[in-house]
């Protein structure tokens, strides 16, 4: 196989031994290994700190070379519903005996909280049914949009999120393996700047080698550059009253862009939260937000309803700007 | 594929000299003549003319460009906002007595006269004949119909000067030459179609092209997408006539007189809603009846419950026009946008979900993570040539893919020396 090209594949964990952080959780699941044996396991964690890695990580360990088919992966915000989640376990995956010395297959659902409580329950039915050949291995960000009867039946393994010495170790050794240079202040604003969130440090590590030696002010430029994060700049025009302004950004962003109307407001409220605004303010911003994706789910066009929606954050923004 | 602000092509394509006006020949003779009586420091028997005709003929236009060609300062009053003694007083009397300090003749420009109806009307009109009887510079008045009966008087007080209809001849190479600037592709049938549609009326055929020309061509297909008209007024006069109406009933008068569907003109008041409306409080407003308005065109079309659209015209129309607490500004109009990019988009989402699909996979990401955590970075990481090259060689990406990543690549300045 040819050499990766995004580092984040490149440098994936391959084994349980190249987990970064998560000790605890890696020797238990070493133990159930040893075991060849294991209950419903549910991971939980803020995004990026390895939780699908290490679900991939243990059915290679566990499987070996044969993990492929002993391993259905799906992610519930991609499956049209529980419906075809149930079709691709029943149809693909249940009717043919497990492979080699382990009796049971295994399915990893990745970020499972999308799914609604209804298909919850029906996930819990699936599981029942297929308790004796089956295992679940369900990543979340939020145990507690998990529904109980689920959480009783799986144990439950709370990842945590990377210490800023572990991500910038991590960081260092790729910069090393790639020949990268790159100073001590950029992994700091690269950590900074990514939250504890591995992947994104790596992306922003591997985007601004490109343009040479890695400083602050390059991965400043970078990570102001990336989408959809120039959001910032629509708040700060409807703060000075440029309407046509962010107006233009909402348009380019929907039609040259081409990100959705709820993914423009997604990342809106993101950025809501780290405005430069009373709180009072945000929170109203904030049910504005809300109202609009609503109205976006019941019109039929997306510009109308995004443009509407900075007229009323303009009339709000202006009124604390002042 | 990015976003042009689209100048109206009745503005970009505007004679610059008086020659360069198409037809009406004898009108522009005698307007010229008498014209240049004040030209020469005299003052003709009649102070005044009264330029009529059919609309999009070019008699704004010949005012304005005389005005630009012989270096008057032109003071436009429009006879449909005339709402107190003030008004005039301030903008049209004084301004035509002050004894000039810069140097320059005036040229006093008062359209749409015949505009002047409802009660105050006998009144601004007795004010535009003061206007007349003691002005020091030319005033030119406007009118579609110049033999309205309320304007006898001023009829007294003007020289008439009639301007007639275009024909159809000289529509079809005006609009030629148009395309010819824009380099833009035509069939000679397709202008003429759009000529005789027009009936003579210069503004409207050249509307019309413009809003053919979302398609790259102009041919007859294209064409025959307009709907054949029956046009009391067009598209600018509607919108303007809804921004500044004050009433249920003038607001919905433009669903008549706005000679395209309803949903084309929710895009063009869209487009100009925040040019006019400075007010953020009645922006805001307004833009609420437009998402509402859409909400209810949503529901119309979704549970085939057609008695829905009737809120939409509503809100559209009076909805907007009634959200203002005061006057809207005077704006230049423009061209919808969105009209101009909404086929291009879903097809870039599809290519777009193609490869999100085969790299979500490969990462074990939602769609939408791989979107954000990884697809947005490509833009920048292009930035680097020869990265880019290597990324679409691994990737397999097509043609379609690699040029929309370099596009958006191409617009990210990050402004540093790359190596």
């Amino acid at each position: 196989m040819s050499e990766e090209l995004l580092w984040i594949e490149k440098y994936r964990p391959k084994r349980l031994d190249d987990i970064v952080n998560q000790e605890d959780i890696v020797r238990s699941l070493k133990k159930l290994i040893e075991e060849k044996n294991m209950p419903h396991l549910l991971f939980t964690g803020p995004p990026g700190v390895g939780k699908t890695a290490t679900a991939l990580a243990f059915v290679r360990d566990l499987y070996g070379e044969e993990w492929r088919n002993n391993v259905l992966e799906l992610n519930a915000s991609d499956e049209r519903g529980i419906d075809t989640i149930r079709e691709k376990i029943r149809e693909r995956f249940a009717k043919t005996l497990p492979l080699g010395d382990i009796p049971f297959k295994i399915v990893i659902l990745d970020e499972s909280d999308a799914m609604t409580s209804e298909a919850q329950t029906a996930l819990r039915r699936i599981m029942e049914i297929y308790a004796k050949n089956i295992r679940f291995i369900l990543t979340c960000n939020y145990s507690n949009r998990i529904i109980e009867p689920i959480q009783s039946r799986t144990v439950v393994l709370r990842f945590s999120p990377l210490e800023k010495e572990h991500v910038i170790k991590r960081l260092l050794f790729i910069a090393q393996n790639e020949k990268v240079k790159v100073s001590n202040e950029a992994l700091e604003v690269i950590y900074d700047l990514s939250g504890g969130d591995l992947r994104r440090a790596i992306n922003l590590l591997q985007s601004s080698s490109l343009f040479g030696e890695v400083t602050p002010e390059i991965v400043y430029k970078v990570a102001g550059a990336v989408k959809p994060r120039e959001v910032r700049s629509i708040f700060e025009s409807l703060m000075k009253g440029d309407f046509e302004s962010a107006r233009n950004s909402i348009l380019k962003m929907l039609f040259n862009d081409g990100i959705s109307g709820s993914e423009i407001i997604y990342h809106l409220y993101r950025e809501t939260y780290r405005l430069n605004v009373p709180d009072e303010c945000k929170l109203q911003l904030i049910e504005i937000l809300g109202e609009y994706e609503y109205r976006i789910l019941e019109g039929s066009s997306e510009e109308i309803q995004l443009n509407s929606m900075l007229a009323r954050m303009q009339l709000i923004l202006r009124n604390y700007s002042k | 594929m990015s976003i042009r602000r689209e100048e109206i092509w009745t503005i970009k394509h505007k004679p610059r000299r008086i020659e360069d006006i198409i037809g009406n020949e004898e009108a522009k003779k005698a307007f010229l003549d008498w014209l240049n009586i004040w030209l020469k420091g005299k003052v003709p028997v009649k102070k005044a003319v009264l330029l009529y005709g059919p609309p999009g003929i070019g008699k704004t236009l010949l005012a304005e460009t005389a005005a630009l060609q012989f270096n008057l300062e032109l003071i436009e009053i429009n006879a449909g906002d005339i709402y107190s003694l003030e008004f005039v007083k301030k903008t049209a009397l004084a301004t035509s007595k002050e004894t000039s300090f810069v140097n320059k003749t005036k040229l006093i420009l008062v359209d749409e006269l015949d505009s002047i109806e409802g009660p105050k009307a006998n009144y601004v009109l007795s004010m535009l004949i003061d206007l007349i009887k003691e002005s020091r510079y030319p005033v030119v008045f406007i009118a579609n119909d110049g033999w309205k009966p309320n304007l006898f008087q001023i009829r007294n007080l003007c020289l008439m000067i009639e301007m007639k209809k275009l024909s159809t001849r000289s529509i079809v190479n005006y609009l030629a030459n148009i395309c010819k600037k824009e380099n833009l592709k035509y069939d000679e049938e397709a202008l003429k179609i759009i000529a005789e549609r027009s009936e003579g009326d210069m503004r409207s055929a050249i509307l019309d092209l413009q809003f053919c020309s979302i398609y790259g061509r102009i041919g007859i297909r294209e064409v025959n997408l307009l709907s054949p008209k029956d046009r009391q007024s067009d598209v600018f006069n509607s919108i303007r006539k809804l921004i500044y109406a004050t009433n249920l009933f003038s607001a919905k008068s433009v669903l008549d007189e706005f000679p395209y569907d309803q949903d084309t003109l929710l895009l063009w008041i869209e487009e100009n809603l925040f040019r006019f409306y400075t007010n953020p409080k009645d922006l805001a407003l307004a833009y609420d009846k437009l998402s509402k308005a859409d909400i209810y065109r949503a529901r119309a079309n979704r549970e085939r419950y057609w008695r829905f659209l009737l809120y939409f015209s509503d809100l559209i129309t009076a909805g907007v026009a009634l959200s203002k607490s005061q006057k809207p500004t005077y704006a230049k109009m423009q061209f919808p946008q969105t009209l101009k990019v909404l086929s291009g988009q879903k097809r870039i989402r599809e290519v777009r979900d193609s490869f999100l699909e085969k790299i979500s996979k490969k990462n074990h990401l939602s769609k939408s993570k791989a979107l954000n955590e990884i697809f947005w970075y490509l833009p920048v990481m292009f930035k680097n040539e020869k990265f880019a090259n290597e990324f679409i060689k691994k990737y397999e990406l097509s043609d379609e893919l690699a040029d929309y990543l370099k596009n958006l690549s191409s617009n990210i300045d990050l402004k540093l020396k790359t190596k």
